[in-house]
Order: C-alpha cells, then structure tokens, then sequence
C-alpha cells in the first residue's frame, strides 16, 4: 500500500538527485570529462527508476510483511482477515508451527474453539518442546473446560515445568493445578517459586500474592 | 506506521546504492561530468536513508513496539534503556544493519576527506563502496530484513541475550565493525586503481591513513571483546580460538602485514603485487568473518543464525567479490609497477620476511578454523580443533616474526649488511642475554616465562634505542615514528601479559561453606556466604568473600549468580583489578546445606593483555595525524 509517507520519500531523493544534476558538484583537481549531460533526460530516467524500482521492490517484499499498519489499532487488519491469510501461508507452509500457534490463537479469539485446538495440536507436533506455545495451548484448553485445570491441560503444564523448570508462567498454572487438586502446600511452593523469579514491578505479581494469601487464609 | 517509513527508507537506500554503481559509472566510461558527479549525493542520500531505518529501528526499541519481530524477539518492557538501544546489535539482522551503516559512515568519509584527489578516482572508489554496499542490503532485505512484522504482536517480548546484556556489548561490536568494514577502504582504492589502470605508488599514500584507522579499530575491537568474554562469561579466559574471533583476528593479521607492505611500496616502489594482493585479501577475509558468522555454520556465542539461504547468499556474493577482484588483478597484472631492486640483507626484505610470516600465521589460523566445516561439510566425521592446535601452530610462526620485529627498524633500505647491524646493536644484544640470565638464576624458572621475558626486553630495548639514537642525531621526531614505537611496544607488552597469565596464572574449583578460605599466591579468599540479591531486570544471589594479604584485608568481592526472565543462569565474576595481578571470584552453583561451588583464580598481569591491544591502537592513530598523510594533491 503506497502511502503518502513514501511519495514524500521518492520525492525527497528525486529532488536530491535532480539538484546536483542540474548544478553537478564543483570538480575537484585533474578532472578533463568534460561532455555534458542532458539534464532533463536524466532526471525523467532517475525519477521513473526510483519510484518504480522502490514500489515495485516494497511490493515485492510484502509478503515477509505480515501485518501492514499495526502502529494504529483502527488500521489494523481484522481477526478473519488475518486467519484467511494465515491459513493460505500454512497450505504452502504445513511445517510452520509459529503459524499454526497463531492461527489456532486467531480462532480461539473468534470463538472457533474445536478449530483452534486443532491448530494447535498441528503446532504441538511440529514443534513438541516449544514452552511458549504449549502454555497458550493449556490457557486455551482451560478456557474451554470452563477453567477446569484436568487432563490434558495438566499434562502439558507438566511437561512444561519438566522442559523449563523456571518458567514462570508454568509454576503459576502448575500452582492452579494443585488447588484445584487441593494440595496447598504445593500450590504454595509453586507460586512462592513464581514470585522468586518474577521482576519486582511486575503487574502479575499482585494475582500470584493475592492467591498465596487467599491459600493461606 | 512508522515502520513502514524505516523499511521503505531501507529499500530507497538500496536504489540508491544501486543508483551509485550504474549512473558514476556511465557518466566515468562516457566522460559525462554531471553524471560521474552524482556519486557523492548518491553516497550521502544512501547514507541518510540507512540513518532513518538506524533510527526508527532504535526507536521500536525504546517504545516496545513488539509488532516488529526483531523487536519482539530480542527486547522487553523490563530492559534497561542503554540495552534497548544496544539490541540493534544483538542479533542478526541489526547487526547486519550496522554493518551496511557503517559501510555508509566510511565511504560518506571518504568523500569528504579525499577532496584533493583525482576526481574521476575517488568517484571510481565510491562506486566500489555502492557495489558492496548494493550486495549487503540486497542481502539485508531478501534473508534478514530486520522490519519484518508480527501478525499477532506478543504483549510481552522475550529476554535479549543475559550474556549480551552489559556494556561490553554496548561497544564491542560497532567498534569491531568499524575496522572490520574499514578494510573495504583499501579494498575500494585497489580496485579503483585496478579498473582505472593506474597502479602507481601515489594511491598508495592515500589508502594508508585509511587503513591505519581502520585497523586501530579493528585492534580496539577485538581487545574489547576479549576484555569482556574476561568478565562476563565467568571463565576467567580471554581469548578462546573461537571460530567467530578467529574470523576477527584473520583480517588483523592481514591488515598488519597490509600497513607494512603499504609503506614498503609508497616509500621504495615495491612489494606493489603483494600489497594489492593483501588489501583485497584482508576484506576478502572480513567477508568470509561474515560469512562464518552469518551463514550458521558455526555454533559458538557469536553464531546468530542457521539460516541456510543466509550462508549462500553471501557465499555467493563472496564469490563474487573475491574472484572479481582476483580476475581483475590478473588482467591487470603486467600495468602493476614492478618492484625496484633491493638486497638479500636489507629493510625490505625484513619487512617481506615479517609480512610471508604474518600471512603464513593468517593460514595457520585459517585452516585450524575452517578444516572443521570441511571435514563435517564432506562428511568425514566431526572434529574440533582449539587451543593445542592454535598455541602449538600460531606461536612458533609468530616468534620470528616479533623478533624481526624490533630488528628491521635499525636495517637500511635497500642494502645493509650483518656487520653493520651487529656493531650497531650488540649491546643490546648482550644486555638481553645477560638480563635473561640473571633472571633465570634468581627469580624464573618456567622457559615460556623466560621466552616471553626475552622478547619482551629485546623489543623494549631495541625499539627505545631507536628511540635514543633518533634523539641524539636530532632528527625529526614524526608522528609515524612514535605511532611505530608505541604499537611494538604494544606487541611486546601483549606478548609478557598473555604468557604469563597463561602461564603462572592460578585456577581453582571448589566446594565452600559460609567461613571457609583458600590461600592462592599469598592471597587468602574467606568465604562470607551467600545472599539473596536483586535487580531491574533479574534476581539471583550474590556471593561474599574477602581477600587478605599479610592479615590485612585486601579487599571485598561479590561474585552473582543472576536468573533473567528466560530463567537463563548467568555467572557475573567479581574482579579486582590491577597491572600486577587480578583476583577474580565466579560463583557455582548451591550444593546444598549452605555450600557453593566457587571458582577463584590468580590472573597475574592479565590487564597487560589489553594494554598492549591499547598500545598498539593508540600506535596506529598516532600514525594517522603525520603530516605525510595530510591529504594533499599529488602533483
């Protein structure tokens, strides 16, 4: 998408060049080229090569870009708009779990569960030992068993916390697992880890003492 | 939005670069003035264009813009400022972007301090500069385009590197760059000359300063990545025969023996052949430095990336590089000026001697770097070559070549003889022999110390004799001839503090509980336990001890065991410095019931090391400023 940013920039190194074509740098010493230049011809050459040349190669590009204008939220491309264009890469791509991840994402956030663990079971099998997609995986599979912590979630969480033993994100699940199996004190550890590791200004941090406390009391 | 504007400023820069090979050339092959011209606006529109993708990267950075995927993968919310703007740095496709940045920086000064030279020569030096330039942004924006967005920005990035995490890599690498890409001056004035058929000894007083500037940095780059692997990866080591600065060192060694050769040539009329061959030599190694680095073939600290398209990209553009210039030396071979006619025993065939010497260690290296790859590339098996090989291959060449060193400052050009050489210097020589004698007798007794000891003393002597001598004679004092003194000096320093930190230096690994000591070379270390310690980004524990000497208290150390976001451990040693000796502490790890396993070690003159690096930096710059190489117009 051209936009006005980018005529400015054509612009802006047209005229640079057009300039010091039209007034050439004053030669230094020993220089006998002397034949000059038609100007005019130059410069519709120079202008026509740099705005198309740019464009082209900017259009070229574009599909390395994955998401055009995010700086602005109302720019930003919709939730469909982004799970058509991702499952189009996957069909040319099968083996790219970090789009699998995202599309199953993408489709949990519209509500299209059964497709979304899908997904992810894709991206699970690609790529086993990924500790950020296998926690977006379990908080997805808790939200649909309505925050039922039992199964499959549980296992993943543990085989989490067996690859990445200080994730943080995982001792806080593991420590939900073990109150929904009432084991306090191990909730209590898992959480106490937790806040061990986690930076002192963290937002997260108030959920994970509120809970130590809730435990507790 | 804003993104947007640095990615398409990138692609702009690419049209420019390729603007600056095509529009300079036509306008230098038709004699068209205002076309060979528009080289210098190419050059400074290429250079603004890559500031403005510089900056906006820098500024993704600072706002947390995790829609960027380098942004996302290498910052955070929680990263300290200083490390936000060093990201840029910290992988791969930001380092390639301060590459291209730098490449800019040296041909904008080029064409700003070169303006008393032939105008049709320096317009064919910067289309050189627009062709390299051409192939790295190419590169940079087909396999490595540091803009590329994220469909789904994460809230949160992930964890930048902990071991990248420190100001050593605020300066190391655009330090490193700086000479690594500097090599391209020497390589573009060669080339001109090449193409334009004049390879005369004038270019040559040109392309010296240059390359004196860049190898000072190169110099200080490398020095302080040794300084910081030293104290940041907590093994007390500082320098390792990694492949990656192995791929640093390759073109140092070159370079040097290019400052050399340089002089030869611009001052007698020889080593003209040799010395184009070294300046397309040594960027052809920054360039294969690049390709290791780039292409994933190596795995070490440095290794950013396995990407496969990455390595035959600029495999290929090495290819072309160096068999380009290699064909354009051999259809230009018989216009190179031969060399004039010198002396078996005489100060160019010394200088030749040191530089054979330099390259032959340059292909020690090299093969010790790259037999690996190839074994494993052919399938043979897997190999690892480090530090025997290295120390047992790369010393021996490199003993002669210091002892010359310190020699061929006293040898006439163009004949001298034994005779002469020995009357001028046999004190000298005597004073060595006997001071090693007394030192073997009285206070030394391991033989790499006494060699060490040796070359040091025999540089030192001969070099501030010279030094003496030119004093006496009242001769002009210039600033090449104190940048010489200063850099052997340097070499001679280096040389005394790596052996005998590697040599008399103390190391132990042990178990400690809260009261404990360990007594090494007179120090004795008492452990005080360990506490719980946290800071900006990371928590960890911070290790207590004092050192006492004689029952008094040195000093207090407090080495860290720190645990980032990623949950990565990471050892931050506690030193304390000084030019006799360093004490350096790293904390293990808890083995339970109070005890730590701790590493101390004794790292006698270590600091010598990178003062000798400082030296021979501060040598080559004072080179630069001799009036000699103030650009003026050759007539």
């Amino acid at each position: 998408m051209v936009t006005w940013q980018f005529i400015l920039m054509i612009l802006l190194s047209c005229l640079l060049l057009v300039f010091f074509l039209y007034r050439p740098i004053k030669i230094t010493v020993h220089d006998d080229s002397n034949i000059t230049v038609n100007p005019l011809f130059w410069s519709v050459i120079i202008v026509i090569f740099i705005a198309i040349s740019s464009l082209l190669f900017y259009d070229y590009l574009k599909p390395t870009i994955l998401l055009e204008n995010s700086d602005d939220i109302q720019e930003s491309v919709s939730l469909s708009d982004s799970i058509i264009s991702l499952e189009t890469h996957l069909k040319n791509n099968p083996e790219d779990s970090e789009s699998w991840k995202m599309l199953g994402l993408a489709k949990f956030n519209l509500g299209e569960f059964s497709s979304s663990i899908e997904s992810f079971e894709k991206a699970v099998v690609i790529n086993p030992d990924d500790v950020e997609m296998l926690l977006q995986y379990a908080s997805v599979l808790v939200a649909m068993q309505e925050g039922s912590f039992v199964g499959k979630t549980k296992s993943i969480i543990d085989k989490v916390l067996k690859i990445d033993p200080l994730s943080i994100h995982a001792l806080y699940l593991s420590g939900v697992v073990a109150v929904n199996q009432s084991d306090i004190i191990a909730a209590k550890k898992f959480w106490q880890k937790a806040l061990y590791l986690m930076p002192e200004n963290d937002p997260d941090r108030e959920i994970i003492e509120q809970a130590i406390k809730m435990i507790s009391e | 939005m804003l993104i947007e504007v640095g990615h398409f400023a990138l692609i702009l820069a690419l049209v420019f670069s390729f603007l600056s090979v095509t529009l300079p050339s036509i306008g230098l092959y038709q004699n068209r003035t205002a076309l060979a011209q528009l080289i210098k606006p190419l050059v400074w529109g290429q250079f603004f264009w890559i500031l403005v993708a510089v900056f906006i990267l820098i500024n993704a950075f600072l706002v947390n813009d995790f829609s960027v995927r380098y942004v996302a993968e290498n910052s955070n919310t929680q990263l300290p400022t200083l490390y936000k703007v060093s990201a840029l740095w910290a992988a791969h496709e930001g380092s390639l972007l301060l590459w291209v940045f730098i490449l800019s920086l040296w041909s904008i000064a080029v064409s700003i301090f070169s303006k008393q030279m032939q105008s049709a020569f320096l317009n064919q030096i910067l289309v050189v500069f627009g062709f390299i330039s051409f192939g790295f942004l190419l590169f940079l924006l087909l396999t490595s385009n540091p803009f590329e967005r994220l469909l789904i920005p994460p809230l949160e990035g992930r964890e930048l590197n902990p071991l990248l995490q420190d100001f050593g890599l605020a300066v190391h690498p655009p330090m490193l760059y700086i000479g690594y890409v500097g090599l391209s001056v020497p390589f573009a004035f060669v080339i001109a000359s090449l193409i334009r058929g004049q390879l005369d000894s004038a270019w040559l007083r040109w392309t010296r300063p240059w390359t004196l500037i860049a190898w000072a940095f190169l110099t200080m780059g490398i020095i302080l990545g040794s300084w910081w692997a030293y104290y940041e990866l907590g093994w007390g080591g500082w320098w390792f025969w990694d492949p990656v600065e192995n791929a640093s060192f390759m073109p140092w060694l070159v370079a040097t023996a290019l400052i050399h050769s340089i002089s030869v040539s611009e001052k007698r009329d020889a080593f003209m052949q040799w010395t184009v061959l070294l300046a397309i030599g040594g960027f052809s190694l920054s360039l294969l430095g690049t390709f290791l680095v780039r292409s994933g073939v190596l795995t070490s600290v440095h290794a950013f990336t396995t990407d496969p398209s990455r390595g035959l990209f600029i495999l290929l553009f090495l290819f072309v590089v160096i068999g380009g210039s290699l064909g354009l030396y051999s259809w230009r071979f018989n216009l190179i000026q031969k060399s004039s006619r010198f002396d078996l025993f005489s100060r160019e065939t010394g200088l030749l001697i040191n530089n054979v010497l330099l390259v032959t260690a340059m292909l020690s290296v090299l093969l010790g770097t790259l037999y690996p790859l190839i074994l494993d590339t052919l399938d043979l098996g897997k190999i690892s070559v480090g530090a025997p090989y290295f120390n047992a291959v790369f010393i021996p060449i490199m003993i002669p070549a210091v002892l010359l060193l310190a020699l061929v400052p006293f040898m006439r050009w163009k004949k001298d003889n034994v005779a002469r050489i020995t009357s001028l210097l046999r004190v000298e020589w005597i004073v060595v022999l006997a001071f090693l004698f007394v030192a073997r007798m009285t206070i030394i007794d391991n033989y790499y110390v006494l060699l060490a000891v040796g070359i040091f003393s025999w540089i030192v002597l001969h070099t501030s004799s010279l030094l003496i001598k030119r004093l006496r004679n009242k001769k002009r004092m210039s600033f090449s001839f104190l940048g010489m003194f200063l850099a052997h000096i340097g070499i001679g320093v280096f040389i005394l503090g790596a052996t005998i930190t590697s040599q008399l230096g103390i190391e132990k690994d042990l178990k400690m509980n809260s009261g404990d000591s360990l007594l090494i070379a007179g120090y004795n270390f008492v452990f005080n336990g360990v506490s719980r310690h946290e800071k900006d980004n990371y928590r960890g524990f911070r290790g207590d001890l004092t050192v006492f000497k004689d029952n008094k208290e040195v000093v207090r150390l407090f080495p860290e065991k720190r645990y980032y976001q990623t949950g990565m451990p990471m050892t931050e040693a506690a030193i304390d410095p000084s030019l006799t000796r360093d004490l350096y502490v790293a904390l293990g790890e808890s083995l339970g019931g109070g005890a730590w396993s701790v590493r101390i070690y004794y790292k006698p003159m270590i600091r010598w090391v990178w003062l000798g690096g400082i030296l021979i930096a501060l040598g080559a710059l004072l080179s630069v400023i001799d009036r000699r190489y103030k650009f003026k117009v050759d007539s």
